[in-house]
């Protein structure tokens, strides 16, 4: 898979939605939080 | 265990010869075993508390692997003939099923409608000019329409609970971890489920019991009394009217048999979709990798977008993101406090047209597959079962109803479930147009 920019304009839209949710994701108030890698149970 | 009658070499023949008939309509199956089904349907015995599925026939999603039959993920070039079965198939096999063939499947389970460039679409059998849903469209179609008896699914965002609802079935996405995805091709590990596609509960519930390895239980008796009901308000707000007048109605019905039902706030679904979207797309990305190059051109365009903006994400977004769906987990199990299952829509609306590429609900349109997806992604984060679950018609499509629990809480949501059916209007069979 290229790791740069394809020239493809459908995958390049789609990461800059990606990017802006990404955004949404402010990283703070994580402190303490473990990232989820296994089935949770809660 | 299954009664005779959907059971042995006339069931999987009777199931034969609808599928001659109606996969050219419907294209519910992109491979067929004929000779294969009938020689294991004339093998087995009658059920029996050792094989409850025995002469059952069975379509299996074509991302799951079935020994010697075809896994194309509903690519265009990829594919893999593979030696042993699934680990979820090989339970079915030994409780008896009959693999008929492989189902329909979105491109590599990469979408929530239903159609496929590649293979053509799969189409709804109440209403075949409108969407089944997927990417579990084939075992779907499949068991609504009697192709075979029952349906193995995956939903990785909603790809069982979105078919079943709009094909008027029961689904089952269990707790993760419950039916192992060996031998199935991956879309995102870290969401990945396999589960049953169903006509009834029991039906369902029997499946996933084998699917489980463990012993069937009883049939679930349909009891809600004395449980505790949380309608999810955040969720209600995304159907359209008509779907929540519905799911309003059915928790009043299991209010007056006994239930106690209230409005829950549960946290914010546009949090999910941030946390979906980044966390899918990386993982999906990091799947395809190894042959991505190879089959570049073959991807549509749409999947190989997905996949070239997940291969750019770095991995702090993503983990980023995984640790956001923990405080998510967090603040629904909060929301869940003092109940024993959430109750939701499963799709906003009943099944759009073939061609709808926009929903308009309650006066905002927005693209097909995040409005389809809006009442489902947000359970996927939390790794809990969740039960699609038909509750009537509407205009003559069907609607169905989410119901959500606890990790491990299977057995009370398919009570509930049960309980569900018991009130809600039946849907008819599709009627198709005789031979």
């Amino acid at each position: 898979m290229s790791a740069k920019g394809s020239g493809d304009e459908a995958a390049e839209a789609e990461l800059a939605q990606l990017m802006a949710l990404a955004a949404t994701l402010l990283a703070q108030g994580l402190e303490g939080v473990e990232p989820v890698t296994g089935p949770q149970d809660w | 265990m299954v009664g005779p009658e959907a059971a042995g070499p006339e069931a999987v023949a009777a199931a034969l010869a609808r599928v001659e008939r109606l996969n050219p309509k419907l294209n519910a199956y992109l491979h067929v075993d004929a000779d294969g089904a009938l020689a294991a349907a004339r093998e087995a015995g009658p059920p029996s508390a050792e094989q409850p599925l025995a002469g059952v026939p069975i379509c299996v999603k074509d991302i799951i692997d079935v020994a010697g039959m075809p896994t194309t993920a509903g690519a265009a070039g990829w594919s893999r003939l593979p030696s042993a079965d699934a680990v979820a198939v090989a339970r079915l096999r030994a409780a008896g099923a009959v693999v008929v063939g492989k189902g329909h499947t979105n491109e590599f389970a990469y979408g929530i409608d239903g159609k496929n460039p590649h293979h053509g679409d799969c189409r709804n059998p109440h209403d075949p000019g409108r969407l089944c849903g997927g990417s579990s469209s084939g075992p779907a179609v499949a068991t609504a329409a009697g192709m075979a008896w029952a349906g193995l699914g995956s939903d990785t965002t909603g790809s069982i609970r979105m078919p079943a609802s709009l094909c008027g079935l029961v689904g089952i996405r269990p707790t993760r971890g419950l039916v192992p995805t060996a031998g199935v091709v991956p879309l995102a590990w870290s969401y990945d489920t396999v589960g049953p596609l169903a006509r009834t509960v029991a039906d369902a519930a029997l499946l996933l019991d084998v699917l489980a390895g463990r012993p069937a239980a009883e049939p679930p008796a349909p009891d809600s009394a004395g449980l505790r009901l949380g309608l999810a308000t955040e969720l209600l707000a995304l159907a359209a009217e008509p779907i929540r007048e519905r799911i309003r109605a059915t928790a009043a019905a299991l209010a007056g048999a006994g239930a106690t039902v209230t409005e829950r706030s549960v946290p914010d679904p546009a949090r999910a979709t941030a946390i979906h979207r980044i966390v899918q797309a990386a993982e999906a990305a990091a799947v395809h990798a190894a042959w991505f190059e190879d089959q570049r051109d073959r991807y549509s365009a749409e999947v190989r977008a997905r996949l070239e903006a997940g291969h750019r994400l770095s991995a702090e977004v993503y983990l980023r993101a995984q640790r956001h769906r923990r405080l998510f987990t967090r603040d629904f199990a909060a929301a869940f406090e003092g109940l024993d299952a959430i109750l939701a829509p499963a799709s906003p609306v009943a099944a759009p047209p073939l061609d709808a590429t926009e929903l308009t609900i309650n006066d905002t349109t927005q693209p097909l597959r995040p409005a389809l997806l809006s009442c489902l992604l947000p359970i996927s984060q939390l790794d809990c079962p969740a039960v699609a679950v038909p509750i009537g018609t509407l205009d003559g499509l069907p609607v169905g109803m989410q119901l959500i629990g606890r990790p491990g809480s299977e057995p009370l949501l398919l009570r509930l479930a049960a309980a569900v059916e018991a009130i809600a209007d039946p849907v008819p069979p599709p009627a198709f147009p005789q031979p």
